[in-house]
Protein backbone atom coordinates (compact mmCIF):
# COMPACT_ATOMS: atom_id res chain seq x y z
CA UNK A 1 0.00 0.00 0.00
CA UNK A 2 1.06 3.32 -0.76
CA UNK A 3 1.26 6.37 1.61
CA UNK A 4 -0.84 8.30 -0.62
CA UNK A 5 -3.50 4.95 -0.08
CA UNK A 6 -3.07 4.78 3.70
CA UNK A 7 -3.65 8.50 4.28
CA UNK A 8 -6.90 8.16 2.09
CA UNK A 9 -7.95 5.00 4.36
CA UNK A 10 -7.42 7.64 7.33
CA UNK A 11 -11.10 8.72 8.59
CA UNK A 12 -10.46 12.49 8.23
CA UNK A 13 -7.55 12.38 5.74
CA UNK A 14 -9.61 10.06 3.78
CA UNK A 15 -12.54 13.20 3.52
CA UNK A 16 -9.90 15.92 2.03
CA UNK A 17 -9.91 16.64 -1.64
CA UNK A 18 -8.00 14.61 -3.54
CA UNK A 19 -5.61 17.98 -4.21
CA UNK A 20 -5.35 18.84 -0.41
CA UNK A 21 -4.42 14.86 0.05
CA UNK A 22 -1.60 15.39 -1.98
CA UNK A 23 -0.44 18.16 -0.47
CA UNK A 24 -1.00 16.64 2.87
CA UNK A 25 1.43 13.48 1.81
CA UNK A 26 3.83 15.72 -0.37
CA UNK A 27 4.61 17.59 3.35
CA UNK A 28 5.13 13.75 4.85
CA UNK A 29 8.67 12.89 5.35
CA UNK A 30 8.53 9.12 5.03
CA UNK A 31 11.63 7.24 6.03
CA UNK A 32 12.44 3.41 7.10
CA UNK A 33 14.23 3.12 10.93
CA UNK A 34 15.78 0.21 12.34
CA UNK A 35 14.81 -1.46 15.47
CA UNK A 36 15.22 1.24 18.26
CA UNK A 37 15.22 3.90 16.43
CA UNK A 38 14.21 7.15 18.40
CA UNK A 39 11.76 9.44 17.47
CA UNK A 40 11.24 11.58 20.32
CA UNK A 41 12.98 11.49 23.62
CA UNK A 42 11.15 12.51 26.97
CA UNK A 43 11.42 15.93 28.25
CA UNK A 44 12.98 17.06 24.51
CA UNK A 45 11.53 20.29 22.72
CA UNK A 46 9.95 19.45 19.41
CA UNK A 47 7.11 19.74 17.61
CA UNK A 48 6.87 17.29 14.73
CA UNK A 49 4.13 14.93 14.27
CA UNK A 50 4.37 11.64 13.15
CA UNK A 51 2.22 8.71 11.58
CA UNK A 52 3.62 5.19 11.45
CA UNK A 53 3.20 3.55 7.50
CA UNK A 54 4.48 0.39 8.46
CA UNK A 55 5.55 -1.58 12.28
CA UNK A 56 5.43 -1.04 15.55
CA UNK A 57 6.53 2.25 17.41
CA UNK A 58 6.66 1.83 21.47
CA UNK A 59 5.33 4.49 23.82
CA UNK A 60 7.16 4.16 27.12
CA UNK A 61 9.16 6.43 30.02
CA UNK A 62 11.92 5.53 32.04
CA UNK A 63 12.10 6.23 35.54
CA UNK A 64 15.49 5.28 38.11
CA UNK A 65 16.43 2.59 35.61
CA UNK A 66 13.06 1.32 35.46
CA UNK A 67 10.99 1.00 31.75
CA UNK A 68 7.28 2.06 31.62
CA UNK A 69 5.76 0.75 28.33
CA UNK A 70 3.12 3.34 27.69
CA UNK A 71 1.56 2.37 24.60
CA UNK A 72 2.07 0.74 20.96
CA UNK A 73 1.55 2.86 17.98
CA UNK A 74 0.63 0.64 14.72
CA UNK A 75 -0.01 1.70 10.98
CA UNK A 76 -2.26 4.57 10.43
CA UNK A 77 -1.73 5.57 13.99
CA UNK A 78 -0.22 9.40 15.04
CA UNK A 79 2.06 9.95 17.67
CA UNK A 80 3.77 12.81 19.28
CA UNK A 81 0.97 14.85 19.46
CA UNK A 82 0.91 15.77 23.48
CA UNK A 83 3.86 18.11 22.79
CA UNK A 84 2.01 20.02 20.21
CA UNK A 85 -1.32 20.34 21.37
CA UNK A 86 0.21 21.11 24.67
CA UNK A 87 2.77 22.96 23.69
CA UNK A 88 5.36 21.59 25.98
CA UNK A 89 7.98 19.47 26.22
CA UNK A 90 8.07 15.55 25.08
CA UNK A 91 5.85 13.84 27.08
CA UNK A 92 7.52 10.19 26.52
CA UNK A 93 10.00 8.22 24.24
CA UNK A 94 8.58 6.62 21.18
CA UNK A 95 11.03 4.22 19.79
CA UNK A 96 10.61 1.73 16.77
CA UNK A 97 10.04 -2.38 17.80
CA UNK A 98 11.65 -3.56 14.81
CA UNK A 99 11.99 -2.07 11.63
CA UNK A 100 9.34 0.15 10.65
CA UNK A 101 8.63 3.24 8.07
CA UNK A 102 7.04 6.21 9.59
CA UNK A 103 6.22 9.61 8.44
CA UNK A 104 7.37 13.22 9.88
CA UNK A 105 5.44 16.25 9.71
CA UNK A 106 8.41 18.83 10.69
CA UNK A 107 6.92 21.68 12.98
CA UNK A 108 6.91 23.97 10.64
CA UNK A 109 6.04 22.23 7.28
CA UNK A 110 2.99 21.32 9.26
CA UNK A 111 1.77 24.70 10.48
CA UNK A 112 2.59 26.45 6.96
CA UNK A 113 0.23 23.59 5.91
CA UNK A 114 -2.44 24.32 8.03
CA UNK A 115 -2.49 27.91 7.77
CA UNK A 116 -2.87 27.39 4.05
CA UNK A 117 -5.41 25.14 4.02
CA UNK A 118 -8.55 25.37 6.36
CA UNK A 119 -9.68 21.81 5.20
CA UNK A 120 -6.64 19.96 5.79
CA UNK A 121 -6.24 22.33 8.84
CA UNK A 122 -9.77 20.82 10.20
CA UNK A 123 -9.15 16.95 9.15
CA UNK A 124 -5.59 17.74 11.21
CA UNK A 125 -7.25 18.48 14.31
CA UNK A 126 -10.15 15.79 13.93
CA UNK A 127 -7.36 13.26 13.34
CA UNK A 128 -5.97 14.82 16.57
CA UNK A 129 -8.67 14.29 18.77
CA UNK A 130 -9.48 11.00 17.56
CA UNK A 131 -6.22 9.96 18.21
CA UNK A 132 -5.90 11.23 21.42
CA UNK A 133 -9.58 10.12 22.17
CA UNK A 134 -7.77 6.47 21.24
CA UNK A 135 -5.06 7.09 23.92
CA UNK A 136 -7.18 8.37 26.60
CA UNK A 137 -9.25 4.67 25.84
CA UNK A 138 -6.31 2.80 26.26
CA UNK A 139 -5.33 4.33 29.37
CA UNK A 140 -8.65 3.86 30.78
CA UNK A 141 -8.87 0.44 29.68
CA UNK A 142 -5.92 -0.74 31.54
CA UNK A 143 -6.73 0.85 34.22
CA UNK A 144 -9.66 -0.58 34.70
CA UNK A 145 -8.97 -3.87 34.08
CA UNK A 146 -6.30 -3.53 36.68
CA UNK A 147 -9.33 -2.13 39.47
CA UNK B 1 -30.87 28.94 24.12
CA UNK B 2 -28.16 29.47 26.96
CA UNK B 3 -28.18 33.43 28.12
CA UNK B 4 -25.41 36.04 27.24
CA UNK B 5 -24.30 36.22 30.83
CA UNK B 6 -23.76 32.46 31.03
CA UNK B 7 -22.16 33.17 27.68
CA UNK B 8 -19.98 35.75 29.68
CA UNK B 9 -19.01 33.15 32.71
CA UNK B 10 -18.51 30.78 30.32
CA UNK B 11 -15.67 32.71 28.46
CA UNK B 12 -14.03 33.56 31.33
CA UNK B 13 -13.97 29.81 32.23
CA UNK B 14 -12.75 28.58 29.35
CA UNK B 15 -10.15 30.24 25.75
CA UNK B 16 -12.90 30.66 24.06
CA UNK B 17 -14.23 34.06 23.07
CA UNK B 18 -18.04 35.65 22.94
CA UNK B 19 -17.57 35.67 19.38
CA UNK B 20 -16.76 32.31 19.37
CA UNK B 21 -19.02 30.92 22.22
CA UNK B 22 -22.24 32.25 20.11
CA UNK B 23 -21.16 30.51 16.94
CA UNK B 24 -21.26 27.37 19.10
CA UNK B 25 -24.29 28.27 20.84
CA UNK B 26 -26.07 28.72 17.57
CA UNK B 27 -25.00 25.23 15.98
CA UNK B 28 -25.31 23.23 19.22
CA UNK B 29 -28.81 22.14 20.82
CA UNK B 30 -28.58 23.49 24.34
CA UNK B 31 -29.99 21.18 27.29
CA UNK B 32 -31.02 21.85 30.58
CA UNK B 33 -30.76 19.04 33.42
CA UNK B 34 -32.19 18.65 36.71
CA UNK B 35 -30.45 17.29 39.70
CA UNK B 36 -29.58 13.65 38.92
CA UNK B 37 -30.83 13.50 35.73
CA UNK B 38 -27.71 11.63 33.43
CA UNK B 39 -26.17 12.81 30.27
CA UNK B 40 -24.01 9.84 29.77
CA UNK B 41 -23.90 6.42 30.80
CA UNK B 42 -20.99 4.36 31.68
CA UNK B 43 -20.98 1.46 28.69
CA UNK B 44 -23.82 2.98 26.91
CA UNK B 45 -23.60 4.53 23.43
CA UNK B 46 -22.64 7.98 22.93
CA UNK B 47 -22.33 10.37 19.85
CA UNK B 48 -21.86 13.55 21.19
CA UNK B 49 -20.11 16.18 22.65
CA UNK B 50 -20.91 18.45 26.14
CA UNK B 51 -20.05 21.78 27.21
CA UNK B 52 -20.75 22.48 30.25
CA UNK B 53 -22.78 26.18 30.40
CA UNK B 54 -23.34 26.53 33.71
CA UNK B 55 -23.87 23.92 36.82
CA UNK B 56 -21.97 21.11 38.26
CA UNK B 57 -21.89 17.54 36.73
CA UNK B 58 -20.27 14.05 38.87
CA UNK B 59 -18.44 11.96 37.09
CA UNK B 60 -18.05 8.72 37.99
CA UNK B 61 -17.69 4.87 36.47
CA UNK B 62 -20.05 1.89 36.82
CA UNK B 63 -23.20 3.61 37.36
CA UNK B 64 -22.05 6.73 38.99
CA UNK B 65 -23.44 5.68 42.31
CA UNK B 66 -20.78 3.89 44.08
CA UNK B 67 -17.61 5.25 42.27
CA UNK B 68 -17.88 9.21 42.05
CA UNK B 69 -14.16 10.56 40.22
CA UNK B 70 -14.74 14.22 40.65
CA UNK B 71 -17.29 17.36 40.08
CA UNK B 72 -16.93 19.32 36.59
CA UNK B 73 -18.25 22.65 36.15
CA UNK B 74 -18.66 25.43 33.37
CA UNK B 75 -15.90 24.84 30.39
CA UNK B 76 -15.82 21.32 30.91
CA UNK B 77 -16.56 18.90 27.81
CA UNK B 78 -17.98 15.69 28.10
CA UNK B 79 -18.41 12.62 25.56
CA UNK B 80 -15.32 13.97 23.78
CA UNK B 81 -13.90 10.28 23.63
CA UNK B 82 -16.61 8.79 22.15
CA UNK B 83 -17.54 11.16 19.68
CA UNK B 84 -14.38 10.74 18.12
CA UNK B 85 -13.21 7.22 18.40
CA UNK B 86 -16.88 6.17 17.67
CA UNK B 87 -16.87 3.92 21.37
CA UNK B 88 -19.20 3.59 24.43
CA UNK B 89 -19.57 6.17 27.09
CA UNK B 90 -16.55 5.80 29.07
CA UNK B 91 -18.08 7.16 32.33
CA UNK B 92 -21.82 8.10 34.08
CA UNK B 93 -22.27 11.58 34.43
CA UNK B 94 -25.20 12.90 36.32
CA UNK B 95 -26.33 16.40 37.31
CA UNK B 96 -25.57 17.35 40.61
CA UNK B 97 -26.87 20.69 40.53
CA UNK B 98 -29.66 22.66 37.57
CA UNK B 99 -26.91 22.31 34.67
CA UNK B 100 -26.96 24.12 30.64
CA UNK B 101 -24.96 22.40 28.47
CA UNK B 102 -24.44 22.39 24.86
CA UNK B 103 -24.62 19.50 22.75
CA UNK B 104 -22.75 18.76 19.50
CA UNK B 105 -23.21 15.65 17.42
CA UNK B 106 -20.76 15.34 14.36
CA UNK B 107 -23.29 16.47 11.91
CA UNK B 108 -23.14 20.15 14.29
CA UNK B 109 -19.41 20.09 14.71
CA UNK B 110 -18.96 19.79 10.91
CA UNK B 111 -22.00 22.57 10.50
CA UNK B 112 -19.83 24.58 13.18
CA UNK B 113 -16.86 24.14 10.85
CA UNK B 114 -19.01 25.36 7.50
CA UNK B 115 -20.32 28.28 9.28
CA UNK B 116 -17.21 29.42 11.74
CA UNK B 117 -14.17 27.66 11.39
CA UNK B 118 -12.76 29.82 13.52
CA UNK B 119 -14.47 28.93 16.16
CA UNK B 120 -14.67 25.54 15.49
CA UNK B 121 -10.84 25.88 15.35
CA UNK B 122 -11.16 27.33 18.57
CA UNK B 123 -13.21 24.69 19.84
CA UNK B 124 -11.04 21.61 19.03
CA UNK B 125 -8.40 23.01 19.94
CA UNK B 126 -9.82 23.52 23.76
CA UNK B 127 -10.54 20.15 24.12
CA UNK B 128 -7.54 18.51 22.61
CA UNK B 129 -5.57 20.73 25.10
CA UNK B 130 -7.37 19.41 27.73
CA UNK B 131 -7.53 15.61 26.84
CA UNK B 132 -4.02 15.64 26.20
CA UNK B 133 -3.22 17.41 29.73
CA UNK B 134 -5.14 14.89 31.37
CA UNK B 135 -3.97 11.96 29.26
CA UNK B 136 -0.13 13.53 30.39
CA UNK B 137 -1.03 13.49 33.99
CA UNK B 138 -2.90 10.05 33.84
CA UNK B 139 0.90 8.91 32.63
CA UNK B 140 2.25 10.47 35.56
CA UNK B 141 0.18 9.03 38.08
CA UNK B 142 0.50 5.39 35.93
CA UNK B 143 4.19 5.37 36.26
CA UNK B 144 4.09 5.51 39.86
CA UNK B 145 2.22 2.02 39.97
CA UNK B 146 3.28 -1.62 39.39
CA UNK B 147 -0.27 -1.81 37.31
CA UNK B 148 0.35 -5.84 36.23
CA UNK B 149 0.25 -6.37 40.19
CA UNK B 150 -3.01 -3.71 40.40
CA UNK B 151 -5.31 -6.07 41.09
CA UNK B 152 -4.38 -6.41 44.97
CA UNK B 153 -6.95 -3.93 47.24
CA UNK B 154 -4.37 -1.73 47.89
CA UNK B 155 -3.76 -0.19 44.55
CA UNK B 156 -7.02 0.34 44.14
CA UNK B 157 -7.02 3.89 45.48
CA UNK B 158 -4.28 5.05 43.51
CA UNK B 159 -5.77 3.43 40.37
CA UNK B 160 -9.33 5.38 40.98
CA UNK B 161 -6.75 8.76 41.30
CA UNK B 162 -5.29 7.93 37.67
CA UNK B 163 -9.20 7.57 36.45
CA UNK B 164 -9.44 10.85 38.39
CA UNK B 165 -6.65 12.44 36.27
CA UNK B 166 -7.98 10.90 33.18
CA UNK B 167 -11.46 11.92 33.59
CA UNK B 168 -11.15 15.06 35.18
CA UNK B 169 -7.59 16.11 35.20
CA UNK B 170 -5.57 18.43 37.76
CA UNK B 171 -2.45 17.95 39.20
CA UNK B 172 -0.59 14.39 38.61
Amino acid sequence: MTVRELMAKHPHFGRLSSDDLDSLVAALDVRDFPDGHVFTREGAHTDAVFVVIAGDVEVARDRSGVHHELNHMREGELFGLIALVGHAHRAATCRARGACTVGTWAGPVAHLLFNQCAAIAHAFQLALATQLAKDFRHIEQRVRSAL
Amino acid sequence: MVSESILELLARATALSMHELRAIERAATAQTLAVGDVVLRDGEASAALYLIADGEVAIGIGDGAGTELGRCGAGAVLGEVSLFDGGAATATVTATRATQLLRLDRAQLDALYGDDPHAAAALMRMLTSALAARIRASNDRLEKLDVPAAGAARQRQPLLGVLRSLFIGGPS
